[in-house]
């Protein structure tokens, strides 16, 4: 019996290997795909926000409609350059095989074409819509002409709109799930569960005392925290604190400081080069301002205009200190 | 009892305890007192926190109730849109707290984005969605050139200003005596930079000094509107009579909330973590996130604010333009503003206050009710362009409702005096 459903679960499986085969110049990587144009790269995204939302593809599409393609660029130098996009019915007979070449055989693409960007420039992320009418077999092409030499590179990716369908998959799928809470009733699986829960009641026991004593510990991390006014470099050379404008930090109000830097014994450094920046490493994302060191006030203070912050919670500024030709970066934390 | 019911009856017993563990938590969570935090953010919430109006650097005449009078007339006025069919107020109706209920603005022509509230707005330093203007008057200017609001051009505009006897009066009062117009040859009937190549071809054919007289009226015509929306400012709502009560310490008073309200106000400043954004006494901190909104049928995503920055830049009625009152060294939002991938797709937070009656919400009014939005935003998909900053929450239905609730409670009308939500009496 065993080795019947192990041989069913293998079978199950190898039904899915095929699907993860590149489309041209389109290929996935991990989680996304990438696409190629010459030497410029960008992650390859599709959408048919109407009817799957937010869920992503990045070859063949299920049905017809509105479809959004994404190219989120990965070499920065494609926000300078016009690109062009096209889409055609397939006609090379192909399928995911065709590459530049068999495009190129085509002759006069516009007769097939169905949908067609003329390039255009555009800096942040290159996005087209199309309505897709019919299902079949589609060719993108993608070109970008480098601003200098004026060479066009090209991209060609194959993709079928609706008509492939999953065909007998969502049975197997089905099958397959069934077969494996059959194999795991079968031989027992039940019984351990019910073993394994009464342990794991045993076992809470043990957690309860740990968690008691959390508050504990919490209390002595809050009494020893230091109320520091100055932090320290990560050479320990340098010192920093600061003093705001407006007090306390304010939100939503851009608002300026002052950094006082020292040496670790607490000398004045004067006309270093300073930059400060920070965000929040909760939230993964920075000042909603670009704040600017604009002078040197004497004995060791610099004066940094256009602070802002936006929420509360824990932020991070980080002071970069140029002196000597040498760069350190000290980080003040911040909670608002 | 057979083993197998015995077994039913444990399960049974199980499901009972955790349906009654759950309900009594949820109760706790509804009546448990506030922390300190909490009621430094209830405090950080309430209007009480909303400071005076801020300075209006770029705009000297702000603050003139004159100035406010005439612009209100100006709000209200049709005669400012090519088809004589078209006033701010089509869109920015007083009776929607400044909103059109519907998903995308209709004016002349069908405009691109929803229409916010204009209650309050004075407080951000960007103006439109994507924060495109940096002063309430230079964005008073955009929709009456916009071929889909007004469909007007600047040189027809600043004539209605010298043509009405009312207008002329009060301009000359504000500004001083309006310019001489009345001569065609140098001031055409029609002409601007814009869209409409007729217009555009007449704007280019005038005399360049001539061309600065015109936008000089057409900057202070949108001064005395600014002066007029600075009025615009809401009145304190039951979630603020709630926070006085509570920091009163007068538990009969803090009966206005439901207990679902005080669960959903709890779920706001923490879980639901809203108040990340949703911050300060305008439940805003007029700055700019990607959320994973949808687009619309029909459209690619919006790029929002990313695409903002250079249109603000190549503004000729900026804050540093000539046009500004300000000095540049006090356009200090506009100075330090911040660019970057981390502004792909993001659009300005709105307040929240007056949730309830402006819907449907979003950039394009994708979503219609509320509680869609909540729902939207306990998924937290992923954006189609750029990052959703938001994660999902993992809110229960019950968590979901309490929210709404407590959304409901920033509706209140406008502290404004009711003089200046209607068109002003005829002279």
């Amino acid at each position: 019996m065993n080795t019947f459903y192990k041989l069913f679960l293998s079978m199950c499986l190898s039904l899915q290997v095929a699907a993860a085969l590149a489309h041209g110049s389109v290929v996935p990587e991990g989680d996304l795909c990438i696409i190629r144009i010459g030497f410029y790269t960008a992650h390859f995204k599709v959408y048919q926000p109407q009817a799957s939302r937010d869920r992503e593809f990045c070859e063949d599409l299920p049905g017809t409609g509105e479809t959004v393609f994404v190219m989120d660029y990965i070499h920065k130098g494609l926000a300078l350059v016009p690109i062009e996009f096209r889409i055609i019915r397939d006609a090379t007979g192909l399928g995911r095989y065709a590459a530049l070449d068999d495009v190129l055989k085509l002759g006069d693409l516009e007769p097939l074409t169905v949908f067609h960007q003329s390039p255009v420039i555009e800096t942040g992320v290159f996005t087209v819509l199309h309505n897709f009418t019919e299902t079949g077999a589609f060719l993108g092409l993608v070109s970008a002409r480098h601003p200098d030499t004026g060479e066009i590179y090209s991209a060609v990716f194959p993709f079928s709109v609706g008509f492939r369908g999953w065909g007998m998959l969502p049975l197997f799928a089905a099958l397959t799930v069934l077969a494996q809470l059959g194999y795991w009733l079968f031989t027992g699986g039940f019984a351990r569960w019910q073993a394994k829960r009464s342990a794991a009641v045993a076992g809470a026991n043990k957690y309860t005392q740990i968690l008691m004593l959390l508050p504990l510990f919490l209390l002595m991390g809050a009494a020893q925290a230091p109320d520091l006014q100055s932090w320290t470099s990560q050479s320990g050379a340098l010192k920093i604190s600061f003093t705001s404008t407006v007090n306390p930090v304010p939100l939503n109000e851009i608002h300026s400081w002052t950094l006082h830097l020292t040496t670790s014994n607490g000398t004045p450094v004067a006309n270093a080069k300073l930059s400060m920046s920070g965000g929040m490493p909760m939230h993964n994302h920075g000042l909603p301002t670009d704040p600017v060191v604009t002078s040197y006030l004497g004995n060791g203070d610099y004066r940094v205009e256009g602070v802002r912050f936006h929420m509360q919670g824990a932020w991070e500024m980080l002071v970069t200190v140029t002196q000597n030709n040498a760069s350190e970066t000290i980080i003040i934390p911040l909670t608002l | 009892m057979s083993r197998t019911g015995k077994q039913g009856l444990v399960l049974l017993l199980l499901v009972a305890a955790m349906a009654g563990g759950f309900m009594w938590r949820q109760h706790l969570a509804a009546t448990a007192q506030w922390t300190a935090s909490e009621l430094a953010i209830l405090r950080s919430l309430s209007l009480h926190s909303l400071p005076a109006l801020p300075a209006a650097p770029s705009n000297l005449i702000a603050d003139s109730v004159q100035a406010a009078r005439m612009g209100q007339r100006l709000f209200f006025d049709k005669r400012l849109s090519v088809n004589g069919a078209v006033a701010c107020a089509t869109c920015h109706q007083p009776e929607h707290r400044f909103t059109d209920g519907l998903p995308t603005a209709r004016g002349v022509g069908a405009s691109a984005r929803n229409t916010p509230s204009l209650v309050g707005v004075a407080y951000s330093p960007w103006f439109y969605w994507d924060g495109r203007k940096d002063s309430q008057w230079s964005q008073a200017l955009a929709p009456l050139e916009d071929p889909a609001e007004h469909g007007g051009n600047r040189m027809r505009l600043v004539r209605v200003l010298t043509v009405d006897a009312y207008y002329r009066e009060q301009y000359a009062a504000v500004f001083g005596a309006i310019p001489d117009f009345s001569d065609l040859a140098r001031f055409p009937a029609d002409a601007g930079p814009v869209p409409n190549p007729a217009w555009q071809t007449a704007w280019d054919n005038m005399r360049e000094e001539d061309r600065q007289l015109v936008n000089r009226v057409f900057a202070n015509l949108g001064k005395t509107l600014a002066a007029f929306q600075r009025q615009l400012l809401p009145g304190a709502a039951r979630f603020d009579a709630y926070v006085d009560a509570v920091l009163a310490k007068e538990a009969a008073k803090e009966n206005i909330f439901t207990s679902d309200q005080r669960a959903g106000l709890r779920l706001f400043i923490g879980k639901a973590h809203c108040v990340d954004c949703h911050n300060g006494p305008l439940f805003t901190n007029n700055e700019f996130h990607n959320t994973g909104i949808l687009p619309p049928a029909g459209s690619v995503p919006d790029q929002g604010r990313s695409r903002a920055l250079a249109k603000l830049r190549a503004d000729p009625f900026n804050c540093v333009g000539v046009f500004s009152d300000a000095k540049p060294a006090q356009c200090i939002e506009f100075n330090f503003m911040r660019s970057g991938p981390e502004l792909l797709g993001s659009m300005r937070t709105p307040s929240l206050r007056n949730l309830g009656g402006t819907a449907p919400y979003m950039h394009k009014g994708q979503i219609s009710t509320l509680a869609a939005v909540l729902a939207h935003y306990n998924e937290a998909p992923l954006a189609l362009i750029g990052h959703n900053e938001a994660n999902p929450l993992g809110l229960g239905a019950s968590e979901l409702r309490q929210l709404q609730a407590f959304l409901l409670t920033l509706d209140a009308p406008l502290a404004t005096e009711a003089s200046w939500l209607a068109p002003p009496a005829a002279e």
